[in-house]
């Protein structure tokens, strides 16, 4: 997994809960790594995994609820580094609809080692209700949740989100529903 | 206290650690853009190469591509002026045919064959012009001419086609039109008549005028309007685009090849000039061609001219006539001397150029090309290098090779103009009178009565030499001998084992058998030779078959002629054979059997019985039944054998 996710999951750690926590959790968890997280390193999920579990044991809270404030975060960082995607897509729908032909392919391209969830955009010309179906080996929806939500944000824009999980064998999939509030 | 300061301890040994893999890992990041940058560099250096090789490669074929271009737009050129001479055969014999006994369904059929035949040899025509225009083969000859007489002459030219569909056709030149212009009469003519021409064609009512005026210094308008069709305005941009008519209708209903108006603004911007059209369905159409002319105004050149008429006036211009065929000379002679001219003879360049020497004081010059000593191109680059005359006094072409190269090369050898032979009298006037400006002295012949002889235009060819019947007369029994060893020869000849040497001596007799053939009208015989002399020229072949036809004409008017000049002169009749008309009969008898099985015997034993003594009355028959033979007319054939046969009894 990239290292910006996990330097960006440091900053979270120690902008919410102190730079002590981050350094807990790092030698709670005695990652292979040895944690000195650099955004141009990779790293295993499993480290990331487990450092939302001791947080949620240190906490007290739901780790399905830190993965989406973490979305949340990741999407404001994204949104301030990779500002081009978001001002040339111009919408929400615009750029969660590009996502996965887009964005993820410009990302391959800087990044040939990345993997990126699946992304599959669907738009009622109707009702013109927005349906994305999330699917990747780790369990991260909600991370995908986060990401979504802080993406409507940026355009300052209101969607009721309500969303679906399951898993096909070892592929975790949500449905996400986007309505116009 | 001991564990914070060790769990500090601990995050700075991780951030340190952290910095060092980051930086070890943009060194690896950079190492390996060095080394993509490289590749890169080196695949564009490949790359520039390839793209130098590749253009190299494109110029190549495009070199190729368009010197592919040039063959074949010479080969179109060449081909289409290749076609034409045939289809003037055809058009000739049509025109034969048109003049035998037919029924009302072949008359038909003939008619649609000849207007299907000149419709061809437009679209040709259009073709050649095109191709030469695309290939760029077209530059303007100015000379200066009277645009008067000029237009008048042009539009002349058309009066009968516009009254023959009951228009109204009218010319005006604007007052403030000067007298003299200088351009390239040629190809003015061409526009105009593609004008004209399409005018007429698109108007069924009211009329077309073709009105001459000044815009301004240098530049003219010629506008042709009509009260025809029309043209619908979204049709109006296509009207003068390569291979387009306004309408595919109009293909159908009018022909054309669709390069006529193509050609005539090519023409117009090869003048720098500019045509434009506007046009109301149902209503009529108006072409607008303004294009810049010189205005010749210099008083010499006026002074000139004007002296040049009132010589004309008196009769007593003097003209050198340069040309070796004895015919064409008393000809041409005869002509000239209609017109009250005073005129030198001089069998070659050579005796041109001594003439000229003793006396410079000639108005024209009429200067055949192929002579013996010296040619006639030869000799008017000697006139011209050595200024044997003034640079003004025109030099006429006169020659049976009238394709665009031969005139071009005499324009450029240094003559004015060129007419072709047969001369045609109308077009000797035209051309005496666009370098002299002499009046027109329409000379009203007297129709005399003239015999009729099939494939003989005896009417044409005694107005060439001013009605002159018993000149004729003597002109073609001279013609007549001077060739009859020749045939004779013929009937031996094997076509298929002649020499080189052979052959030419071959084209150059069909090269006379046209020229002085042609001169004396006899139209039938001197295409057939036309025909031979190219195809030995084009394909050092023989045609036999053309060959036979050339005899059966030749014999066939020399029986003719020889019965006409007979009624004048008994004495032929001695040339005849005695024969007993019980052989008479059994001829016939033949004759009729070999109609059906071998056309050429039997037209071979028809020919030698035309040479006997027979009465009257039988050998009408018989020429009736060589007549028709001509024609493959068998059942009147027949028809005549019988009746020859009944005389007889």
């Amino acid at each position: 997994m990239k290292g910006i996710v996990f330097t960006e999951f440091a900053e979270l750690v120690e902008g919410t809960f102190g730079e002590d926590m981050m350094d807990t959790l790092i030698e709670n968890t005695n990652p292979p790594s040895e944690g000195a997280y650099t955004a141009v390193g990779s790293y295993d999920f499993e480290e990331l995994a487990a450092m939302v579990t001791e947080l949620s044991r240190l906490t007290n809270i739901e780790a399905s609820k830190l993965l989406y404030v973490f979305g949340e975060h990741l999407a404001k960082t994204f949104t301030s580094k990779f500002a081009q995607f978001f001002v040339e897509a111009g919408s929400a729908t615009k750029f969660l609809k590009h996502v996965d032909d887009h964005v993820h392919v410009e990302v391959k391209k800087l990044y040939p080692d990345a993997e990126t969830p699946a992304f599959d955009f669907r738009e009622d010309p109707q009702t013109g209700i927005v349906t994305m179906v999330y699917e990747s080996r780790r369990p991260l929806a909600d991370v995908a949740h986060g990401l979504i939500v802080g993406v409507c944000s940026y355009y300052d824009e209101q969607f009721n989100i309500s969303r679906e999980d399951w898993y096909v064998e070892d592929v975790y999939c949500c449905r996400f529903t986007l309505e116009a509030a | 206290m001991n564990d914070e300061i060790e769990k500090l301890k601990r995050r700075v040994a991780r951030e340190k650690s952290a910095r060092q893999e980051s930086e070890r890992l943009l060194e690896e990041i950079s190492a390996q853009l060095y080394e993509k940058n490289l590749e890169l560099y080196s695949l564009s250096e490949s790359l520039e190469k390839l793209v130098a090789q590749r253009t190299a490669q494109m110029q190549k074929a495009r070199d190729e591509a368009l010197s592919a271009l040039r063959v074949r737009s010479d080969f179109i050129a060449n081909m289409s002026h290749e076609l034409r001479t045939p289809m003037n055969g055809v058009l000739g014999v049509l025109t034969l045919l048109k003049d035998t006994a037919l029924n009302d369904d072949q008359n038909e059929l003939v008619q649609v064959a000849e207007s299907s035949g000149k419709h061809l040899l437009e679209v040709i025509n259009d073709i050649l012009d095109f191709s030469k225009i695309e290939a760029d083969k077209i530059s303007l000859e100015m000379s200066s001419f009277a645009i008067r007489p000029y237009l008048e002459n042009l539009v002349s030219g058309f009066k009968l086609q516009a009254k023959q569909k009951g228009i109204e056709l009218n010319l005006l030149i604007d007052d403030d039109v000067e007298t003299i212009m200088e351009s390239d009469s040629l190809r003015v003519t061409q526009i105009i008549t593609n004008l004209l021409s399409n005018a007429i064609k698109f108007t069924n009512e009211g009329g077309v005028e073709l009105h001459f005026s000044r815009l301004s210094n240098g530049l003219y308008q010629i506008m042709v309007s009509d009260s025809g069709i029309g043209i619908s305005q979204d049709k109006l941009m296509s009207v003068f685009s390569a291979f387009e008519q306004a309408d595919t209708s109009i293909t159908r209903q009018f022909g054309g090849t669709g390069l006529g108006m193509n050609i005539t603004k090519r023409l117009v911007e090869l003048f720098g000039g500019k045509i434009h059209v506007e046009s109301e369905l149902n209503k009529g159409t108006q072409f607008f061609v303004t294009l810049p002319m010189k205005v010749i105004e210099d008083s010499d050149a006026v002074a000139a001219m004007s002296e040049k008429i009132q010589d004309s006036l008196q009769s007593d211009a003097h003209v050198l006539l340069v040309e070796d065929n004895h015919v064409n000379q008393m000809i041409a002679q005869r002509l000239l001397q209609g017109f009250g001219f005073k005129v030198t003879l001089a069998e070659n360049g050579e005796q041109a150029l001594a003439e000229l020497n003793k006396e410079a004081d000639f108005d024209m010059i009429f200067m055949d090309l192929q002579m013996p000593v010296m040619g006639g191109i030869e000799a008017t680059q000697q006139i011209r290098q050595q200024q044997l005359i003034e640079p003004h006094i025109p030099i006429i072409a006169m020659t049976a090779h009238s394709s665009p190269e031969h005139v071009k090369e005499c324009i450029e050898a240094g003559m004015q103009s060129h007419i072709s032979k047969p001369i045609d009298k109308q077009n000797l006037i035209t051309v005496i009178k666009e370098h002299l400006e002499i009046k027109q002295q329409v000379e009203h012949q007297e129709k005399l009565d003239l015999p009729e002889i099939q494939g003989v235009d005896i009417a044409n060819a005694i107005q060439r030499i001013n009605g002159d019947w018993n000149l004729y007369q003597r002109l073609v029994e001279h013609f007549l001998q001077e060739h009859s060893d020749t045939f004779e020869r013929f009937s031996s000849l094997k076509s298929d084992v002649l020499v080189i040497e052979e052959l030419e001596k071959l084209e150059a007799i069909f090269h006379r058998l046209k020229g002085s053939g042609a001169n004396l009208g006899m139209v039938a015989l001197a295409d057939l030779a036309a025909d031979l002399e190219a195809k030995i020229r084009l394909f050092k072949s023989l045609d036999a078959s053309k060959l036979a036809a050339l005899s059966r004409e030749y014999f066939k008017l020399k029986e003719a002629f020889d019965t006409v000049i007979r009624k004048d002169n008994q004495e032929s009749q001695d040339n005849l054979r005695e024969v007993s008309t019980a052989d008479i009969r059994a001829n016939l008898q033949t004759i009729k059997e070999e109609v059906y099985k071998d056309l050429s015997l039997a037209e071979g034993h028809l020919i030698s019985l035309l040479q006997c003594k027979m009465p009257e009355a039988t050998l009408a028959s018989v020429q009736k039944a060589s007549q028709a033979l001509q024609t493959f007319d068998l059942a009147n054939v027949d028809k005549a054998i019988n009746q020859a046969l009944v005389t007889l009894e």
